[in-house]
């Protein structure tokens, strides 16, 4: 049982189930105030009646019936009826998982470079 | 110690336990996606609807583990009570002693690595959810896989214990879904049982005849 190379097998797995987002689509109704869930990287909102107030990281804009914006992070504001289709689903969001996953391969490979070390006073 | 680690060299060889690491590790962000797929906007578990679905889930992820780890007990230790690899170890130590570690290693390895990497990736994931699913999880999974283990031992040949090992599975999944028994809910209860089922075995595997 070599624990150095299981550790930085599954570093290497978390590093990249972070990186890549899963092609996973949803959408839903919006009839009030709504912020998006973070774990999403783009959303597009359709406006079916009524009137909001999108706010995203430098934007601020007023979306009437028909009008659709695309987005990654926003808050509406408003009262009606919008639909919201989410693309792009993301496991780990935060940034922990780039120090977890470093941490686990650096250790990893200590102690794989130990092993190799003890194997050649052995010998 | 030592013979635990042999039967890990003879059970998965050099790398067995790292797919086994991976495998479980994906089957726990498989946890959080299905998740999602049925409550897009949060990763609390807060009402009654969403604490079912959970469980739902959790429950099918179990049986595929299950899956797995009675593959390892009927084709493994199957494998040794019909070839008489198992009387190698025995004679390097008591019956106890090699009962033990051959549970180790084929249940209870897998089930304290896949309670690891779940809670890594729900962590990570910042995916909210109280730790009463370890009960629930180990419940299913230790039941099963001891009614495996006397099913092994009593029929002693590796692939009638895995037909009927995965027949009791089949039955297990259709009294579990049709929520007609509130008894598979009780997770004491279902402890109890296989703790029950695991003294039997023993007993069972110190009387077997090799």
């Amino acid at each position: 049982m070599r624990l150095g190379i299981i550790l930085i097998s599954v570093g290497i797995l978390i590093l990249v189930l972070g990186e890549i987002s899963f092609p996973l689509h949803t959408s839903l109704t919006v009839t009030h105030n709504f912020t998006s869930p973070p774990w999403f990287t783009s959303g597009e909102i359709y406006v079916n009646n009524g009137t909001f107030t999108v706010y995203s990281d430098y934007l601020v804009e007023n979306l009437t019936k028909g009008q659709s914006i695309c987005l990654n992070n926003f808050t509406l504001i408003g009262k009606g009826n919008a639909t919201v289709t989410f693309s792009g689903f993301k496991i780990f969001y935060t940034r922990n998982y780039i120090t977890f996953s470093e941490i686990v391969i650096i250790l990893g490979v200590v102690l794989e470079i130990l092993r190799i070390i003890r194997l050649r006073l052995i010998r | 110690m030592g013979l635990i680690n042999l039967l890990i060299k003879h059970k998965y060889g050099n790398y067995g336990l790292l797919t086994y690491v991976e495998l479980e590790l994906v089957l726990s962000v498989g946890m959080v996606l299905s998740y999602n797929t049925f409550y897009p906007t949060t990763r609390t578990i807060s009402d009654y609807a969403q604490q079912f679905t959970f469980n739902f889930i959790l429950s099918v992820i179990t049986l595929i583990l299950v899956v797995l780890v009675i593959k390892n007990i009927a084709f493994g230790t199957g494998q040794d009570f019909f070839d008489g690899t198992i009387i190698t170890f025995l004679q390097m130590k008591g019956r106890k002693k090699v009962f033990l570690s051959l549970y180790v290693t084929d249940v209870i390895i897998p089930g304290v690595i896949f309670i690891l990497t779940t809670m890594t990736t729900f962590y990570l994931a910042s995916f909210n959810v109280s730790l009463t699913w370890i009960p629930g999880y180990l419940s299913i999974y230790l039941f099963l896989s001891s009614a495996s283990y006397i099913v092994t031992i009593l029929t002693k040949r590796p692939f009638r214990a895995f037909f009927i090992s995965i027949v009791i599975l089949l039955l297990f999944v259709g009294v579990d879904f049709s929520q007609n028994f509130m008894l598979i809910y009780c997770y004491l209860t279902m402890m109890i049982l296989s703790i029950i089922l695991l003294i039997a075995s023993y007993y069972l595997f110190r009387g077997v005849s090799i």
